[in-house]
């Protein structure tokens, strides 16, 4: 049986210590701030101990090998874990290197399954070359790859520097900019109350606003500065029957997919990408890919035709320049300004019984201020995108446009969904409409609202999916009845693990 | 199959229980709140009003029972499982047979009382749904039904 690399007990130790300080930052300049000191050395050595303890038993117990068509991995000292993957069930093969593991030269390996959130297996740390050969291996054994040399072609898609950077500054970094607020919030405001209080009330009204200011302003190029670690070096390369994806130029990620997993398709673009002509594509299997996110990129800040013909080539017959777009029932619009609304009258009463409570009413009024703000652009982007946001239902899938700001055109094979739910609040039964989520393994695509007779059509094309696929099953089963077919698959792979061993 | 059925009646009894100990467990909470507020804080004596919040949801939930159940209704189709329920906002599930991983029951002590189990659907993705209050017997087929997969050929 194989073993981790050494360095499993610093790199796993390190981040936990990084998770600890980050964590501390918020209190540390709120403390300064208030002038009130902290003593954390304590707490400190606890974590350190504990979890350096966890990360030495981690090194020490864990194995792991390829044995009779499984992935074989022990684990635990007092409580033992003993796990079987049966490679067949394998979805991807992922290998990252963040900046310490590169450090090191040592890698993590996640294999993942449809098996579920926590059921998949994270390898961490192996020697790279080990890591590298294990993957291979893997690729082989569960016929992810062929077993002969690996081809040196040229990569599908390469992202060069100058489309990197115009896709990092026309990316939408919004969600950065929000999370990032409830860290700095705290501790900037808390800074500049202690200014404010020396200024007069006009320059103290200034001194918040451009505080707010510089935080979102820096927060988007932080932003920028992350899309741009994060996807440098991106390249995606075919292989016999996966394609492999790898990108970062801090952290590294190497992903493995097999086409034929897809569940879930997506084409984004932000608003000035698609005055450029612009668009990423993105796709999405039953598994997730361990921290590198739900969805792999495919392709980013490519020609929007060509993010189109990838689409196509994942999901036949998906020809999104020329769908049948239909358009959201106006209800959806409706009910999209009640909850604006209602939020904001959630806002002004929380806002107005805070500033009697007499906090600090004008970094008050500036963070409502602020999602008020956010909540009508949301509002104002949908309207924008009015004319654009509708579904097509094609032979082969179900496909959603929304959005103004940021665009995406989400897909799911008609073949791959699960269940389908179909809901009704009792004022929309007089407009015939509906609210439509379709989901798959693990994604889900919803389609606003949407009449009645198009949910009705949606669940026919769906049941008739099913259907032919059940009698093709019969006929297979009726032309193989010994199932010769299934012994002879499961031989060659038996044939393949041991090849591999 | 193909037959539209509901429930069992008697699930209201189990539905019913579930309401009184939900509810009752709040008004308890609430009047233990008025108390302490009236007696150590010196709060004013309609305080006390505040009790009639989950009293009423409780009578309120106690008359939409009713409704709750007529509007619940199951039906397995040759490739689907359909399952609608709700009344201010009406909600129709429909699973595919073929995806559905495995199908579990769960019944507390009322429902054993009358020989009620809610049936749990599970696909490889999620729960996708739960039939309440069938009669094991029944549940029992219905489980071999959903889990022996689609049935037309």
């Amino acid at each position: 049986m194989r073993r981790l690399h050494p360095a499993t007990v610093i790199v796993v130790i390190l981040p936990k210590l990084r998770e600890a300080v980050q964590a501390a930052v918020p209190v540390l300049v709120g403390s300064l701030a208030s002038n009130h000191s902290v003593n954390g050395e304590w707490i400190g050595i606890g974590i350190g101990g504990l979890t350096g303890f966890f990360a030495i038993g981690a090194y020490w117990t864990t194995r792991f090998d390829i044995e009779d068509n499984h992935v074989v991995h022990r684990t635990g000292w007092v409580f033992r874990k003993d796990r079987r993957i049966p490679l067949e069930q394998i979805q991807n093969v992922n290998l990252r290197q963040n900046l310490l593991e590169r450090l090191f030269r040592v890698a993590t390996v996640d294999v993942e399954t449809a098996m579920g959130k926590g059921r998949d297996l994270k390898l961490s740390v192996m020697g790279f070359s080990a890591a590298e050969q294990f993957r291979e291996e893997l690729l082989v054994a569960s016929h992810l790859e062929s077993s002969g040399p690996a081809k040196a072609e040229e990569p599908l898609v390469r992202l060069n520097l100058h489309d990197l950077t115009l896709g990092a500054f026309t990316e939408n970094h919004l969600g950065q900019v929000i999370a990032l607020q409830f860290i700095l919030w705290g501790p900037v405001i808390g800074l500049v109350t202690k200014l404010a209080d020396r200024l007069p009330p006009d320059l103290s009204a200034a001194a918040y606003a451009g505080a707010a200011f510089l935080m979102i302003l820096g927060s988007w190029l932080w932003g920028v500065a992350s899309y741009f670690l994060k996807y440098g070096g991106f390249e995606v390369r075919s292989g016999e029957h996966a394609f492999r994806i790898s990108y970062g130029l801090l952290n590294k990620v190497q992903l493995v997919i097999r086409p034929q997993r897809i569940e879930y398709l997506q084409v984004m673009a932000t608003l000035p990408q698609r005055w450029m002509g612009r668009a990423s594509f993105h796709v999405g299997t039953a598994s997730s890919f361990g921290e590198a996110g739900v969805l792999a990129p495919v392709a980013l800040f490519v020609d929007r035709d060509r993010a189109y013909q990838s689409a196509a080539g994942v999901i036949s017959n998906l020809d999104i320049a020329h769908l049948n777009w239909r358009p959201f029932e106006p209800i959806f619009y409706r009910a999209a300004v009640a909850r604006a609304l209602m939020w904001l009258a959630v806002f002004y009463g929380i806002g107005t019984l805070l500033s009697r409570a007499h906090m600090p009413s004008i970094a008050l009024w500036i963070g409502f201020g602020l999602l008020a703000f956010l909540i009508l652009l949301n509002l104002l982007g949908l309207f924008l995108s009015k004319a654009e946001n509708g579904f097509a239902i094609t032979d082969d899938a179900l496909v959603v446009r929304r959005g103004y700001f940021h665009q995406r055109i989400s897909a799911m094979p008609i073949a791959r969904m699960e269940n389908v739910a179909i809901n009704q609040p009792f004022w929309w039964k007089p407009y015939r409409a509906v609210s439509l989520t379709a989901q798959a393994m693990k994604h889900r695509i919803s389609a606003g609202a949407v009449s009645d007779k198009a949910a009705e059509e949606l669940r026919q094309r769906w049941v008739e999916k099913i259907e032919s696929r059940e009698r093709l099953k019969a006929v297979e089963v009726s032309l193989d009845p010994i199932g010769f077919a299934g012994n002879a698959k499961e031989e060659s792979q038996t044939i393949a693990g041991d090849a591999t061993n | 199959m193909d037959e539209i059925e509901r429930p069992d009646k008697n699930v209201l009894y189990v539905w019913r229980a579930e309401v009184l100990i939900t509810w009752g467990i709040l008004t308890a909470v609430a009047l233990g709140i008025a108390l302490f507020a009236t007696l150590t804080l010196a709060a004013p004596a309609w305080f006390f009003a505040m009790v009639a919040v989950p009293v009423c949801f409780a009578i309120l939930s106690l008359f939409l029972l009713r409704l709750r159940w007529e509007r619940w209704t199951f039906q397995i189709t040759p490739y689907t499982l359909e399952m609608s329920h709700g009344w201010l906002i009406r909600h129709r599930r429909i699973v595919s047979r073929n995806r559905i991983q495995h199908v579990d029951f769960e019944s507390g002590p009322i429902g054993r009382k009358f020989d009620l189990v809610h049936v749990v659907v599970h696909t490889a993705g999620a729960t996708v749904g739960t039939i309440p209050g069938v009669k094991s017997e029944r549940a029992e087929r219905l489980r071999t039904e959903l889990m022996s997969g689609p049935k037309a050929l």
